[in-house]
């Protein structure tokens, strides 16, 4: 693996309004992702996940959300102060994104080679180029009969061969960051490993940095470098794959490893934990984990907020908690 | 896709006989005695009696179906105010209602959907405010205040247009206004909600995410999902012109077909209101037609069924 850091999250805070109030959804996230590797993201339903990755996409809505602090440095730039139509050329070419729903992700009333050959001509290819490069994209991710596919509209494929259009669509500008988000979620569970084990080879293939959200620990398991586990809002704790599965130490992070389920059975959300995600309207005071808790204590942790610190004799593991386990 | 035309111009052939039915029946739906009804309050027993055997009244329905139809085909059924034959009498009127709704319909249809567009991109801004506020008022207008007003001002005031009758485009103006002024509004705001809905589907979020550029993604990954419900409307609206514009018709001076259906109602011209409603239902069907078939085109899930 290379050590240059393709993209960087610092600091990063996103709050939305709503009628209710103000949901303080993304608090202080940060990350370093490398060239080639695959970071997992993983945290339960709410805790940020997929607004975190928007960020980098430059598509929060805004209104509602506010984007009050943090940087995203990509390849050298950041991407928070970037012009609208920059951010456009670099969407969908340097960096790709797809998505948790395979089934409403394509429009419905265009071919599929309509769509490919607008995001390849979006980027500067040429209608032929674009045709072509379509095409190959679309055997890279072992589509059978590419062309037959381009002729067909969503409705006409099933949910795990629009997720392939989709991957074929996020490799065809050859991004150097793809971004997937619960790519898998959707699908059944044969059908799941498939996209995986895709995903997997095409980042070896085109040497991609790969951002892969999900919610299941098994799936990053197999697939992931490094993991950085998010709680409603925070990264609670980062590392390499090897630091958090044979030493993890955030009581959330242990809660999660607890719930991996066996890898065949497709898995609903977690609930192994007790209790729910906090309200972000009104989050709990000081470690936002505190209320779901075992080793809480009272007058630190449900005051004070823990920061993420790299743990001494652990380089690169992270770690944000006043109590860990085996600390 | 030709499959799917074919099939629906078959459907054509029932749906057109059962039209004709209706609007034969029609006669025999109203309470009482299609003679004595045609014939008037103080006609006499002869007269009553002559009517009977002129239109066949005497003869079972299923003749009397049949006897109507031919003598639409062929002429002999005659208008009863000036004895020509009922289609002569409606053709040339059917036509001029045909011209007004159209101008009106593809006004409307361009204003709405401009506006509606517009209101959309710019959702929540001023200029969307001004559109709605417009359109509300639009759609609140009664038809007869709106005409006499553009008359006032256009015509007596301003002297620009004429106030009424056919003749060149100046004359039909001020009618197509008056008729497609709530129906543009209410396409504008049906065009705005739709393209809303559509803005807020994950396939455009997909669209951003791709970086294909905002115009694209707004006048066609948007509009061709958010114009399925428009046509619809459009199609309606249309329809409704060619049956509700008695009213501009009137204010007008507009020799349309509604305005000379009302007169025969009155008249008790009975064959012309008939083949009058026979008409207008036919072409409402039509319109119908193009309006699946149009969305059929926007929509390939449709296509299959
Ligand atoms: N447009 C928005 N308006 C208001 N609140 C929002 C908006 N988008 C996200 N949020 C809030 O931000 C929080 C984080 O949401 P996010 O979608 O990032 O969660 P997630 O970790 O991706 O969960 P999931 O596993 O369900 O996808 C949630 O509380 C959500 O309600
Ligand atoms: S900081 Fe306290 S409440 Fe938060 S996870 Fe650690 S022990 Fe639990
Ligand atoms: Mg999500």
């Amino acid at each position: 693996m290379n050590d240059e850091v393709i993209l960087s999250v610092r600091n990063l805070k996103i709050h939305f309004d709503t009628e209710e109030g103000e949901v303080k959804a993304i608090e202080n996230v940060n990350y370093d992702l490398r060239k080639n590797e695959t970071l997992g993201i993983v945290g339960e339903t709410g805790s940020g996940k997929s607004v975190s990755a928007y960020a980098v996409m430059g598509l929060i809505p805004q209104p509602p959300g506010r984007i009050l602090g943090g940087e995203i440095i990509f390849k050298e730039k950041d991407l928070l102060k970037v012009k609208k139509d920059e951010m456009r050329k670099i969407r969908g070419n340097e960096i790709a994104m797809i998505f948790q729903e395979p089934m409403t992700s394509l429009n419905p009333v265009f071919t599929i080679e309509e769509q490919m050959l607008d995001i390849l001509r979006a980027h500067g290819f040429s209608k032929k180029d674009a045709r072509l490069k379509s095409i190959e994209a679309l055997e890279k991710v072992k589509m059978p009969d590419p062309k037959l596919v381009l002729k067909k509209y969503p409705h006409e494929l099933s949910g795990g061969m629009r997720q392939r259009v989709m991957i074929a669509m996020a490799l065809s500008c050859e991004p150097s960051l793809l971004i997937a988000d619960e790519p898998t979620t959707a699908l059944d569970v044969t059908v799941q490993a498939q996209i995986l084990k895709l995903l997997k080879r095409m980042q070896e293939e085109y040497n991609m940095s790969v951002l892969l959200i999900t919610h299941d620990l098994g799936v990053v398991a197999q697939n992931c470098d490094s993991i950085a586990v998010m709680y409603a809002g925070n990264i609670v704790e980062y590392g390499s794959a090897e630091q958090i599965f044979e030493r993890g130490m955030h009581p959330y992070t242990k809660g999660l490893l607890k719930a991996i389920p066996p890898l065949e059975e497709k898995t609903e959300k977690l609930n192994v934990i007790p209790g729910v995600v906090p309200n972000l309207i009104y989050p709990p005071q000081g470690c936002r984990f505190h209320p779901r808790c075992g080793r809480a204590t009272r007058g630190k942790c449900d005051v004070e907020i823990p920061t993420l610190e790299e743990i001494k004799d652990d380089p690169g593991h992270k770690l944000a908690c006043f109590n860990p386990y085996g600390g | 896709m030709s499959n799917f035309i074919l099939r629906r111009l078959l459907l054509l052939i029932p749906i057109f006989i059962g039209v004709s039915i209706l609007s034969f029946l029609m006669m025999h739906l109203i309470p009482g005695d299609p003679a004595r009804i045609m014939a008037g309050q103080d006609a006499t027993y002869q007269e009553i009696q002559s009517i009977r055997v002129e239109f066949g009244l005497d003869k079972s329905l299923p003749v009397q179906y049949v006897l109507f139809m031919k003598g639409v085909m062929d002429g002999s059924l005659k208008s009863i105010k000036t004895q020509r034959p009922v289609l002569k009498e409606i053709y040339p009127r059917f036509l001029n209602t045909l011209e007004l709704s159209l101008v009106s319909i593809v006004i409307s249809a361009f204003l709405g959907l401009g506006f509606g567009i517009v209101a959309a991109v710019k959702h929540n801004s001023w200029l969307d405010n001004l559109v709605m506020g417009f359109s509300l008022f639009g759609i609140s207008m009664p038809v007869f205040w709106l005409g006499i007003l553009l008359i006032i001002v256009f015509a007596l005031i301003l002297g620009w247009l004429p106030a009424a009758g056919k003749g060149g485009i100046q004359h039909i103006i001020l009618p197509s206004i008056t008729l497609g002024m709530a129906t543009s509004a209410i396409i504008a705001r049906m065009t705005r909600a739709s393209m809303l809905q559509v803005m807020n589907q994950d396939f455009i979020r997909t669209a951003d995410a791709f970086g294909i550029p905002q115009r694209k993604i707004i006048y066609k990954y948007t509009l061709k999902n958010a114009l399925i419900p428009v046509v619809t409307v459009i199609g309606l609206q249309f329809g409704y012109m060619l049956g509700g514009a008695v009213l501009t018709e009137s204010v007008f001076g507009w020799p349309g077909l509604g305005r000379f259906i009302v007169d025969s109602i009155f008249a008790r011209d009975y064959p012309v209101v008939q083949v009058g409603i026979m008409l207008i239902a036919l072409t409402f069907v039509l319109v119908n037609l193009l309006v699946d078939i149009t969305y059929a085109f926007l929509d390939p899930r449709i296509r299959r069924r």
